[in-house]
């Protein structure tokens, strides 16, 4: 699991070009957006797009769930595999 | 129009103090991929933003301290950012989807907006392009304003040669860069004036963009600039305007 959350963190980072920030400095419950790490709306689409590119899941743009998968790392890590065991 | 030029920042990499513009010699051009600080830029914002438009604000940002409020801002730039057009591009013609963030900022007018958001800006402002021509154009639309009665007008132009994939139909030379003027209607103390006016163009175009002309001249001590784009020949001068 934590091999996933690095993963997610080096994502993150690279396809958000975060440049000051390092995978350390990504609490892994921490929300991502807002408050947290201070993720906008476009970040969101593009964390989107990235994880269907790195984790080949799938994202239904209209769910009412995406809130909750997208609050953390933590959270995404939860989708990612629960995405993955469905498949 | 004679105007007076308030202020004046430039950056391209390698030159950023006085002293290493005073060296610039347009036969030398820097072609590294150095990025300017951008300091005044926060940075979720900057992230965003490759050369092209961290040249601009980090130009812009210094200009800013001597700007009123309803100063009109003007940026201008022959081709915006090519770079990230071809990848938007690329992108499309291999079915890939868009990047969010690349879309959002292919726009001629987004290093602007963002500045303008950023500074808090209501002032008119407009992005604009004339080919080879640019950078007189956007002198002419700031002259435009002050006849109209703006006081001030930021100008702020960016350069960013043409991405690889273009770089054959390029028809001028071009350098990473960025030029910040504020230009005001009325006499201020140590402001040099300098006036522009159009000719019927050369016989032949010049090898090099305006700006790089441009930056060349200002930072020596010739009196005219003579430029020619193919459409049609710019002088700048300084001191008082010959009509």
């Amino acid at each position: 699991m934590a091999d996933i959350d690095t993963d997610i963190k080096q994502m993150i980072i690279t396809e958000l070009e975060l440049e000051d920030i390092a995978i350390e400095d990504i609490d892994t419950e921490a929300p991502l957006f807002g408050d947290g790490l201070g993720l906008d709306s476009i970040d969101a689409l593009e964390l989107g797009l990235a994880l269907q590119k790195n984790f080949n899941v799938k994202i239904d743009a209209n769910s009412e769930q995406n809130k909750e998968h997208f609050y953390s790392v933590a959270s995404l890590r939860n989708f990612v595999l629960a995405q993955s065991a469905s498949q | 129009m004679q105007v007076w030029v308030t202020h004046c920042s430039a950056w391209a990499p390698g030159l950023e103090s006085a002293e290493q513009w005073a060296d610039f010699r347009p036969d030398c051009l820097p072609e590294t991929d150095a990025k300017p600080a951008a300091a005044g830029v926060p940075a979720m914002t900057r992230r965003r933003l490759t050369r092209w438009g961290r040249q601009a604000l980090e130009v812009a940002e210094p200009a800013c301290e001597s700007l009123a409020a309803d100063a009109p801002v003007i940026f201008s730039s022959r081709h915006g950012d090519t770079e990230r057009t071809f990848k938007l591009l690329q992108a499309l013609a291999t079915d890939a989807p868009l990047s969010p963030n690349g879309f959002s900022l292919s726009v001629h007018n987004s290093a602007l907006g963002i500045f303008s958001i950023i500074k808090k800006i209501q002032a008119p402002s407009v992005a604009l392009a004339a080919g080879r021509d640019t950078l007189a154009a956007a002198w002419r639309e700031a002259e435009t304003w002050l006849q109209q009665g703006a006081r001030q007008v930021l100008l702020v132009h960016s350069e960013e040669p043409l991405a690889e994939f273009y770089r054959d139909y390029a028809d001028e030379r071009e350098m990473p860069a960025a030029l910040a003027l504020v230009l005001s209607a009325q006499p201020e103390p140590a402001a040099p004036s300098v006036c522009l006016t159009m000719e019927d163009a050369g016989e032949s175009a010049g090898h090099n963009s305006l700006l790089i002309e441009f930056l060349a001249w200002w930072h020596g001590s010739q009196q005219m600039l003579t430029a020619d784009t193919g459409n049609h020949r710019w002088c700048w001068r300084r001191g008082a305007a010959q009509d």
